[in-house]
């Protein structure tokens, strides 16, 4: 009895003195080594902010028309005005509101539709890898056919089909988005397949349901978080495309793509209606990209000790 | 290597059956029948519409409809455009060099610049030029290229003037069609009558330049830093020690035993970017209305022009299995291994 | 005076506020015609001064040396391009695992042409000529279609006879052998390191044989040097330093050999690692694991002293307790 006491002391013993960092804490170490995923981090954090409070944060309604201050230059500009920071559009917008809101819309769609992507390609991509004979290959080939079309052409033949919208515009973008998770989920699986633990699970007893998501999954979930965060900035970008061809999300909802599909008349006249969409588009999905160079490296050590 | 290809190519073909099948069954998903969707907002009696859809066959059973279908593509019929009443394939053949030139010479600069940058940053790593390089091009990774266009036009074609705005020719000049590449036609047009067509080539040239920026910019951060990574992988391998042991120079090192290999990740990326190539045609052709495929579909979808939409796509993704399939056999060219693999 | 002639050798990598010495102080001569093995454990810095020695280590490393001279020339201060004229023609060098070494995307044939156009400027018939009595010297069967293989359709051991055929194409003054059995089946070792030996006499080159297996250098090299923790700790000719060992380092490493052990129940073994690169010991190297150690060991670093046949780094040489 003793013995046992004392080996359970000196297990304790051996516990603190090895001290594993928490997976969490280790996780920050590796991300905010990265100098580039930690700017990325504190932008997203703004455009987040703002977007979840977007009516408390915008100086104006976005849809209100200021008849008056039609095209005004932003506030540091010559012939700016101090109550409309970045400037009017050409029906007298504040530019600043409709950026603030448009953050709602950007995130949203890009939420959602990684999440409309995310949920069936994982689903599609273990079958395929539990099932590779007649499913899989079934599954895979209809993936390589999607994958013949180039992304914003399949979404502009959705969207064609759906009609203009934004609930549209967030199936057409995961329709495109679909195959790389089934493909990426596929090919994970199948090398986890072959370890012993999921045969140890499989001689345990566990159904087929229980080992595609509980023993095998949470193994592939490294590389589908750091996909999941480079299709979510796609997503964006797919829809402010979509937006930029009338196809998207119509106005006067002021998405930021849409907020470009008639700025091309501006050129000449008022740059910023041009410029600041854009610019918050570029800065939004490179922060994400940023971001997921910096989740790549935090889950890297993870990815190489699986291999 | 002819057995390497049939095997290559015996893949490709369900890939095109399924397809057609996709375009086939997406034109039939439109809320409503087509010839409702034709009329629009007139109202049409129920005996024209069941001889308008006996017309066009789509009164028959699916599979048949299907299979006609089919048969049709075999026969190189891909139907009539509703605007224009003009055959598809022959709007589509009208309108495609358009495009290749556009795309050949987006590629060309994603290449060059790509490459360039990717190698130099490798030997150089960690250098000021390595994060410069590293920094730009994740910048043209994210870059919404329909504002970049924009951008571009804004600062070169209105404040410096230097660049026209849209278009691939000034209306003052007269230039055959003969190939529909442009450059080559404004060339000759230019040997052909010297006076009347002067700086053709040159106004050509002029308008080609900034859409192909536009459409190469993604294709060339991805260039750049796939070029950057293989090269620092195969610059580790054994061989190139190997290499140098042998007293070779450092140029011959680089450009023949490592660039050589690292070329082959860099090539299927390639392959891959003729993807979102013909995707971006699509927003470059908007912005700088360039009369190519990509603004055809757009039109077309906009006017519910759907057999050109259905056919018209039709088109461009077998572009983009056949140009797929050609990256393959480059692949298997460049990469003894895979080549000799049965 | 010798053909390869290395005094006090230092190979430093890291920043230069923390730099570590994968090679600490190393003297190597290697004469005409001579067979020198070198031994030692993996990370001992057997390899890294090869590499050091033929400029390979492209900046990575700080290479520091009283003396580094290859057939009268000093390989420190030589430029780049008189460096390329001498590597790859005088002195050669054969890898540890063939599989690798060899670029996958080009013609056996094409990579030893590549060796002769560069040195010797041959061309056309005459180039293909030699490529192929290389091939044939280093007993490759079928040498003529083999020329036209690539890398993946040969074995390990056919990789590495092309591998030599590549480094013995310029006739070299030196060749330096990394291991070059180690990554090769058993049945196949003992027939490339006999090609080895054979050439090494045919062609009267000094050959350096880099090895963590003593019986190999017992049975062929004329002398042999010992490397721990980035020094020679002793060398001598092969047969006073197999019979009389004066480092405990050597004599340790002997005792490992299963032949040397015979009839004693477990083969003797040496306790504890080799320093790391930050904890190196400030007095010998050895100090830590040494079963003769005594204070001024661990306070002083020997210097490497001649004993009998072989000098060795050592206060206390095993040699001079036996007389």
């Amino acid at each position: 009895m003793a013995t046992t006491n004392n080996l359970k002391a000196a297990a304790a013993e051996e516990q603190a003195a090895l001290a594993f960092p928490s997976p969490m804490k280790e996780f920050w170490q590796g991300f905010s080594h990265n100098r580039g995923a930690v700017i990325g981090l504190v932008f997203m954090t703004i455009v987040v902010f703002c977007a979840l409070f977007a009516p408390w944060v915008a100086p104006y309604d976005p849809i209100e028309q200021y008849r008056e201050h039609m095209l005004t230059p932003p506030a540091w500009a010559d012939g700016g005005m101090s109550q409309y920071l970045l400037g009017t559009d050409e029906l007298g917008r504040d530019i600043l509101s409709r950026l603030i809101h448009g953050a709602r819309l950007s995130l949203m769609i890009g939420l959602m539709s990684v999440l409309m992507a995310m949920i069936p390609g994982v689903i599609l991509g273990l079958v395929a890898a539990f099932f590779p004979r007649v499913v899989g290959s079934l599954i895979m080939r209809l993936m390589d056919i999607m994958m013949a079309l180039p992304s914003l052409l399949l979404a502009v033949a959705i969207m064609a089909i759906l009609g203009p919208g934004l609930i549209n515009a967030m199936i057409a973008i995961a329709v495109v988005a679909l195959p790389a998770y089934v493909r990426l989920t596929r090919a994970s699986a199948m090398s986890e397949l072959n370890r012993d633990y999921v045969t140890a699970s499989r001689v345990a007893g566990a159904g087929t349901l229980r080992l595609m998501f509980v023993t095998v999954l949470p193994n592939c979930m490294a590389p589908l978080i750091v996909h999941a965060t480079m299709s979510f900035s796609s997503a964006i970008l797919e829809a402010a495309a979509l937006g930029f061809l009338g196809l998207g999300v119509q106005p006067p909802t002021p998405e930021w793509g849409t907020m470009l599909a008639s700025a091309r008349d501006y050129i000449e006249r008022a740059w910023w209606v041009v410029t600041l969409p854009g610019l918050t588009i570029l800065l939004s999905v490179l922060a994400i990209n940023l971001m997921g160079d910096g989740l790549r490296d935090a889950l890297d050590p993870k990815l190489k000790r699986a291999a | 290597m002819l057995s390497f290809i049939l095997r290559r190519l015996s893949v490709q073909i369900p890939t095109f059956l399924g397809l057609t099948l996709l375009t086939f069954t997406l034109i039939r998903l439109i809320p409503g029948d087509p010839i409702e969707v034709m009329v629009g907002e007139r109202t049409l009696d129920p005996q024209m519409h069941a001889e308008a859809m006996h017309r066009l066959g789509l009164d028959k059973p699916l599979y048949q409809q299907y299979f006609d279908y089919l048969s049709n593509l075999l026969h190189g019929d891909l139907g009539l455009s509703l605007v224009t009443k003009e055959s598809v394939w022959s709007e589509f053949t009208t309108l495609f060099p358009a495009t290749l030139e556009l795309a050949i010479a987006a590629m060309l600069f994603a290449s060059v610049f790509g490459l360039l940058a990717g190698v130099i940053a490798a030997i150089r790593r960690g250098s000021v030029f390595d994060h410069g390089v590293m920094g730009i091009s994740l910048t043209g990774f994210s870059m919404p290229i329909f504002w970049w266009g924009l951008i571009l036009i804004m600062f070169f074609s209105v404040q410096l003037g230097w660049t026209p705005v849209s278009g691939r020719l000034d209306l003052a000049y007269d230039v055959q069609p003969v190939t529909g590449f442009m450059l080559i036609d404004t060339w000759l047009a230019e040997a052909a009558d010297p006076e009347l067509n002067a700086g053709a080539f040159r106004d050509a040239l002029m308008h080609l330049i900034l859409p192909a920026v536009v459409l190469g910019t993604i294709p060339l951060a991805v260039i750049a830093r796939m070029t950057r990574s293989s090269m620092l992988e195969v610059l580790r391998e054994d061989y190139v020690r190997t290499a140098r042991a042998k007293g070779l120079s450092p140029a011959r090192v680089i450009f023949i035993h490592t660039l050589r290999n690292a070329l082959i990740p860099v090539l299927t990326v390639m392959g891959l970017q003729i993807g979102t190539l013909m995707g971006g045609a699509v927003l470059t052709e908007t912005i700088f209305s360039w009369p190519g495929i990509g603004k055809w579909l757009i039109d077309a979808i906009a006017r519910r022009d759907y057999p050109v939409v259905q056919n018209g796509i039709l088109i461009v993704a077998t572009l983009v299995i056949v140009t797929n399939f050609v990256v393959d056999i480059l692949y298997g060219i460049a990469n003894p291994r895979i080549r000799h693999a049965k | 005076m010798s053909l390869l002639d290395i005094h006090n050798l230092s190979v430093h990598f890291g920043s230069e506020k923390h730099p570590f010495a994968a090679v600490d102080g190393l003297d190597l001569t290697v004469n005409q015609g001579e067979i020198v093995g070198i031994v030692g454990e993996s990370g001992s810095g057997k390899s890294v001064t090869m590499m050091a020695m033929m400029g390979l280590l492209e900046g990575q490393g700080r290479i520091l040396a009283d003396r580094l001279d290859f057939d009268g020339k000093n390989l420190l201060t030589i430029s780049g391009r008189e460096r390329r004229r001498i590597v790859g023609k005088d002195i050669a060098m054969i890898f540890q695992d063939p599989m690798t070494s060899l670029n996958p995307s080009y013609t056996v044939g094409y990579q030893i042409r590549e060796v002769l156009a560069l040195h010797q400027g041959l061309r056309g018939a005459a180039l293909n000529r030699r490529a192929l009595e290389l091939m044939e010297m280093v007993e490759i069967p079928a040498a003529k279609s083999r020329l036209e293989a690539y890398p993946h359709q040969l074995s390990g051991g056919m990789s590495q006879r092309v591998v030599i055929a590549m480094a013995i194409a310029c006739n070299p003054k030196l060749l330096i052998a990394d291991e070059p059995t180690t990554a090769l089946d058993v049945t196949i070792q003992a027939q490339i390191m006999e090609l080895l030996v054979n050439l090494q006499q045919s062609q009267n080159m000094a050959l350096i044989m880099i090895t963590h297996d003593l019986a190999v250098v017992a049975e062929v090299a004329h002398r042999v040097a010992v490397m721990y923790a980035g020094q020679v700790v002793e060398t001598g000719p092969v047969e006073a330093l197999f019979r009389h060992p004066a480092h405990p380092y050597t004599e340790a490493l002997l005792a490992s050999i299963p032949e040397h052990s015979k009839g004693a129940e477990r083969l003797s073994t040496l306790p504890g690692i080799v320093p790391g690169h930050y904890d190196r010991p400030r007095g010998c190297l050895l100090s830590p694991r040494c079963p003769y150690v005594q204070e001024v060991c661990r306070a002083d670093r020997p210097a490497l002293l001649q004993h009998g046949a072989t000098a060795a780094r050592c206060h206390f040489p095993l040699v001079a307790k036996e007389a």
